[in-house]
């Protein structure tokens, strides 16, 4: 690039990282600052303290922690689980079927999140669409109750994340070059040989992408848990807005927004730091 | 099987993609350690027939034997048939090193670290890549990625090793060099070859024996000196060097290795070809002949005029009219006697041109 045309593109640029400064970097700053403040009766003040990030270590909301990680963790597994072969068995189908799959994938996204989950409420509430078909083909007797449960939760969570795997892993996918799983075929692996040393590593960028993009929101996404979980699945991120809105201890929610984007970013650093070296 | 000088024997094999025929009832066998090549034009079904010998595609009808043993229904890696892919195909994510010892690594008994290591030095040492181990494949040039393929495909001692048009990507200096460095890897290996190509040059330089390939068969299978003196048809003869299509037509058998024709009204002595076909009297018959076989003379029995002259390197091309009929001498050396709009008199020496078939199913390149 030459000089001038560098001067240009950082003319172009600079509007957006003002933006980032201004709307992004800023509230960072004041969130991780109001931390460190001493809650009071209308609000809080400046009184430095880290009582905040004890209080985290107190066992209700440690659990909350512990419970959203896990939450995060099960959905992110279901989601590769899920996701990854299907991506990968769409991007390799004819052109033709892959288009006609990358685009069913992503039709229902034309409506809004809150709308689809409501969906599942009836699909999932006791003597709903899901009861009513499995009793009717007499494979349960009495209706499940699956709405306001743990599993409906991860379905919800499933079902709002599967499209980020989906959609990453179909980019990698869909480069892949199919005679270099020949060769390896050819050179003397057998098929599961020649997928674990070829297929996945070359499509693993689209997989870490995927993760990122399942696993970060997963932490947050408290209105899925509220929605379809009842209050019976408490997630940091519905503890973060309960602070927030209702118990009005900012310090504490910043607190654990902290801590929350501290862990986010330790896994997407260990998914990024690996990524170099390929 | 129990004829075991054969490594590679294909028997009757078909392939059908929808409702094109790709490879027609072939069969033929390839001796241990020769060097075989696959000659053809783009879609005439080498690289199919390639990728059944090797496993990549089933066969239709028919069986394919490798070393005696029926490996029709074998996955590709329970065969011992290794690859040169016509894009290399090295593994991105891998370096040097590792794409070579990936075979060894993968093998179902591994050898100790020390061995594999051994022969991928030695394999890199075989195509003159030694230093190159830690890089990766996207760090290399054309040619060495090409040498690269070769040396992970020959690590696990292959019985034969398939090449698909290997020096396609790379440039004419190069890709000269590389012919004899393969044929010379070949010889010291001792495996065999089954070497696919469109570049007649190619063919006729590494082979022990070439195989002309068009629409799903063979038309021809031989010596490159069979194939060059004797082309079976008129296909054959345009395809492999450069040949004159002499329309002919036939008078009589002088004996078993000369034949008598009429061509342009004088009478020509030439080889009746070894296709076993029997003509009458007053057949048409085309007969192919070398450009460097008409010798022009100033007493010679037939005449032409001479419509181009261009000079191609170390020879002389001709272009001449001789009736209807075009025809392209080769010369020698640099002459500047000879213009366009000469008439010229020149000789066919006697079994000079060779009687071939014309290829009656064509739609175009093979008729006269």
């Amino acid at each position: 690039m030459t000089r001038k045309n560098r001067r240009t593109a950082t003319l172009a640029v600079l509007p957006m990282y003002l933006f980032s400064l201004v709307f992004i970097a800023g509230p960072l700053v004041y969130m991780l600052v109001l931390s460190f403040m001493t809650r009071d009766t209308f609000g809080f003040t400046d009184t430095f303290t880290l009582e905040n990030y004890r209080k985290i270590f107190d066992e209700v909301y440690f659990k909350t922690f512990l419970e959203s990680l896990k939450l995060a963790a099960v959905s992110t597994a279901a989601v590769i689980l899920i996701g990854y072969p299907f991506g990968l068995s769409a991007a390799l189908l004819p052109p033709k079927y892959a288009k006609f799959f990358r685009t069913a994938q992503m039709i229902p996204y034309f409506v809004n999140s809150l709308l689809r989950l409501v969906g599942w409420i009836i699909l999932f509430r006791a003597n709903g669409l899901l009861d009513k078909v499995l009793m009717a083909l007499g494979i349960t007797d009495e209706p499940l109750k699956l709405l306001y449960t743990y599993p409906a939760v991860v379905v919800g969570m499933i079902y709002v994340l599967l499209p980020f795997m989906f959609l990453s892993v179909y980019q990698v996918a869909e480069k892949l070059d199919l005679t270099l799983v020949e060769a390896a075929r050819d050179l003397g692996a057998g098929k599961v040989r020649a997928f674990l040393s070829v297929t996945l590593p070359l499509t693993m960028p689209g997989l870490k992408t995927g993760i990122i993009l399942t696993f970060i929101p997963s932490m947050g996404l408290f209105f899925i848990a509220s929605i379809l979980g009842g209050n019976k699945v408490v997630l940091i991120g519905s503890l973060i807005e309960e602070q927030l809105m209702r118990a009005h201890n900012q310090p504490f929610a910043a607190a654990l927004s902290v801590v929350l984007m501290l862990l986010t970013g330790v896994v997407c650093g260990l998914l990024m730091k690996k990524r170099r070296d390929v | 099987m129990d004829d075991v000088s054969h490594i590679l024997e294909i028997r009757g094999v078909s392939k059908a993609f929808g409702e094109t025929r790709v490879i027609r009832d072939l069969s033929f066998s390839v001796a241990r350690g020769e060097f075989l090549t696959v000659l053809g034009s783009s879609g005439c079904g080498k690289t199919t027939l390639l990728r059944i010998i090797c496993g990549l595609e089933e066969a239709d009808a028919g069986s394919v034997f490798l070393d005696g043993r029926d490996v029709t229904a074998a996955e590709p890696n329970l065969r011992e048939v290794n690859t040169v892919f016509q894009n290399y195909a090295l593994f991105p994510h891998m370096t040097v090193f590792d794409n070579v010892a990936y075979p060894l690594r993968i093998a179902k008994k591994r050898p100790p670290k020390e061995e594999v290591q051994r022969r991928v030095a030695d394999a890199l040492a075989l195509v003159r890549m030694t230093g190159y181990e830690r890089r990766f494949p996207s760090a290399l040039s054309g040619g060495q990625r090409q040498r690269i393929a070769i040396a992970r495909a020959v690590i696990g001692q292959p019985r034969v090793l398939l090449l698909d048009e290997p020096l396609g990507a790379l440039d004419l200096n190069l890709r000269r060099q590389m012919q004899t460095e393969l044929k010379n890897l070949q010889k010291s290996l001792g495996i065999t070859f089954i070497y696919i190509t469109h570049d007649q040059e190619e063919a006729l330089n590494m082979s022990d024996r070439i195989a002309v390939m068009r629409n799903g068969t063979f038309l021809q299978i031989g010596t490159p000196s069979e194939i060059y003196d004797s082309p079976r048809s008129v296909y054959v003869a345009r395809f492999v060097g450069e040949a004159n299509i002499l329309p002919c037509t036939f008078t009589k058998m002088l004996d078993d290795t000369s034949a008598q024709v009429d061509f342009g009204g004088m009478p020509l002595t030439v080889r009746p070809g070894n296709h076993g076909r029997t003509y009458r009297n007053g057949d048409f018959v085309p007969a192919a002949l070398r450009g460097e076989q008409i010798k022009l003379s100033d007493t010679g029995t037939f005449s032409g005029t001479v419509t181009d002259v261009s000079f191609a390197g170390g020879v002389l091309r001709l272009t001449l009219s001789c009736g209807k009929t075009p025809l392209t001498a080769i010369r020698y050396g640099l002459d500047t006697s000879v213009h366009p709009g000469d008439t010229v008199r020149f000789d066919i020496p006697a079994l000079a041109a060779v009687l071939c078939e014309s290829d009656a199913d064509d739609a175009g390149e093979g008729r006269l």
